[in-house]
């Protein structure tokens, strides 16, 4: 579903990311995980064109979507969340995935202005509560954005992310600062989304039970680069892997 | 979006009987100026209160409407109404290209380019004098043909009444716009570009279609003020105009479609009152400012904002459709002040 090859990025004379592949199948949950400053946001924002790459291209669904705009890849589904907690502040959680719809409720400028549309309207806003419904937000539906705890913030991430209609979404560090009890709540959201909502996943997580957990792949970068690429028991076992995390045994 | 629309209602009922109490030439004129800042403050808030962008040379499009209709009105004898859309259908074409080149830029950038934009026309009004007969500005512009055996106080009333039918276009206009998806896509650029694009939102064209659409209102402005004056100078152009639509639109409540009709009106009042202050009144009007900006940051109406679009299951079709159930909604306006 997703082919990324040779994948870098430099700024100035820092090669934040050399040389990556990658690839997702449909079907697939994907990790992508490292220490930190290992170049996994950077390999993020590459793939859904926030940044744009130094080499190498990324293909999506049989097509090169290298360079394409932020927008134009979500709106071919594959769609992002951010590391930092990204919602629209102002605005209640109904009105945040309402908002998420907006591709889905597009119609001409003409029709904006001149009929009523009352029924896709209505069609959108069930839609989106839905949505909510199934991150777990249902009893929170018309709070403020800013009035959720960190926890119902993610889902709620989740949940704005899923308004786009994404095939395959890739979170950023979607447990940061979740405690273990809603980090296992949030992967088994995430692992009943994958039978019903989404074709696959790419997680970036430093939450290692939660990836060990829900991944079928697990792809480790250091210093910007691939160091190792496994199912989580290969992974956890994989000398490289374990020095990157803990340092070499002193000889 | 209930409360708001009826708050709108309300407003243009009270509108539509004003002329009952105030049937003399200085409230009408008080009236159409009331009604020519609505327009000006309604399209100004597009950009900022929805867009999130400050334009500081938004007189650009009021100026181009205005000259649009005066020329069109003098040279090619146009009646009112066709010189009227023609601003506004004028004024929008600027906006598409003046959009074009600005909306690229961001923040600070934004504002001292669109400045310099109305600025440019500013100079080639004052200096393109075949046009625009130069610094002596187009005046005599002729009102429309059937009012002209009226007396004094039916002008204005005329006046009055066809500015009160354009300002409730242009807000019907924003209103079909705010609260429609095209309109929540805006809002999400401005709370949050990132969100917004991963999510699929263009912000380019959510800013281009909003700086067209208020262009046009702005420039319907315009059309209508130069029929109004009967003249017009390179001034429109100029950063008085600008000023007022600033401060009726924070004052009123940038965001909210109902806080600049408030705070045009209350502007315009307030230049009346404090005319005996002479020169004074300009700094009790900065101080009002002032005031309102400490103590109301969000505006005098900046609670309409607070208002979160909710979910009710069954409920919006009523909302949507049904004819004004004062007995069910009642109710609900009243849940809806409780949660915001």
């Amino acid at each position: 579903m997703l082919e990324v090859e040779g994948l870098s990025k430099r700024f100035g004379g820092l090669a934040a990311l050399s040389e990556v592949d990658l690839s997702i199948k449909a079907g697939e949950i994907v990790s992508l995980i490292g220490p930190n400053g290992a170049g996994k946001t950077t390999c993020l924002n590459l793939i859904t064109g926030f940044y744009k790459p130094s080499a190498g291209r990324v293909h999506y669904c049989e097509r090169d979507i290298t360079g394409y705009a932020p927008h134009a890849i979500a709106q071919r589904g594959l769609v992002r969340t951010f590391q930092k907690t990204n919602v629209l502040r102002g605005l209640s959680v109904f009105g945040n995935v309402l908002t998420a719809r907006y591709r889905q409720g597009e119609t001409s400028l003409l029709r904006t202005f001149f009929t009523r549309g009352a029924k896709r309207e209505r069609e959108l806003r069930d839609e989106a509560a839905a949505l909510i419904e199934t991150v777990g937000l249902g009893s929170r539906m018309n709070a403020a954005a800013d009035s959720l705890s960190c926890g119902e913030l993610r889902l709620l991430e989740v949940a704005v992310a899923l308004g786009a209609s994404p095939r395959l979404l890739m979170l950023d560090e979607p447990a940061a600062g979740l405690n273990t009890h809603e980090a296992g709540q949030l992967g088994q959201v995430l692992k009943r989304l994958m039978n019903t909502h989404l074709e696959s996943m790419l997680l970036v997580e430093h939450n290692m039970a939660l990836v060990m957990a829900i991944s079928d792949r697990i792809v480790v970068l250091d210093f910007g680069r691939k160091i190792a690429e496994g199912t989580p028991a290969e992974i956890r076992v994989n000398p490289a892997v374990v020095a990157a995390y803990l340092g070499k045994p002193a000889a | 979006m209930v409360l708001e629309r009826n708050l709108l209602l309300v407003g243009l009922v009270l509108a539509l009987l004003a002329p009952l109490i105030a049937y003399n030439e200085y409230a009408l004129h008080i009236g159409v100026m009331i009604m020519f800042s609505v327009m000006l403050a309604t399209s100004f808030n597009l950009i900022v209160g929805y867009a999130g962008e400050f334009p500081l040379g938004h007189t650009a499009f009021f100026g181009i409407g205005a000259y649009t209709a005066a020329l069109l009105s003098m040279r090619l004898g146009l009646p009112f109404y066709g010189s009227v859309l023609a601003a506004a259908v004028m004024a929008a074409l600027f906006g598409l290209a003046i959009g074009g080149v600005t909306l690229r830029l961001r923040g600070p950038f934004f504002v001292i380019v669109t400045l310099c934009f109305a600025e440019v026309l500013r100079l080639i009004a004052n200096n393109w004098i075949g046009l625009t007969n130069g610094p002596m500005g187009l005046s005599g512009i002729a009102k429309p043909a059937w009012i002209i055996h009226f007396t004094g106080v039916e002008q204005k009333l005329w006046f009055y009444y066809a500015g009160l039918l354009l300002a409730s276009i242009s807000l019907l206009i924003s209103y079909r716009f705010v609260y429609s998806n095209l309109g929540r896509a805006a809002v999400a650029v401005r709370e949050n570009r990132f969100v917004a694009q991963s999510i699929g939102i263009w912000p380019f064209y959510l800013g281009l279609v909003t700086f067209v659409l208020a262009a046009a209102i702005s420039g319907l402005a315009g059309g209508f003020y130069a029929y109004y004056i009967s003249y017009v100078g390179p001034e429109v152009f100029g950063f008085s105009f600008m000023i007022t639509m600033i401060i009726m639109v924070l004052a009123g409540g940038k965001g909210t479609l109902v806080g600049p009709v408030v705070g045009a009106v209350i502007v315009v009042f307030l230049e009346e009152y404090l005319r005996d202050f002479k020169d004074l009144r300009f700094s009790i009007f900065g101080l009002i400012v002032i005031a309102v900006v400490i103590f109301l940051p969000r505006g005098l109406m900046g609670f309409v904002a607070r208002r979160h679009e909710l979910y009710r299951p069954g409920d919006d079709r009523k909302a949507l459709h049904g004819e004004p159930d004062l007995q069910a909604r009642t109710p609900n306006t009243e849940r809806r002040a409780l949660d915001a």
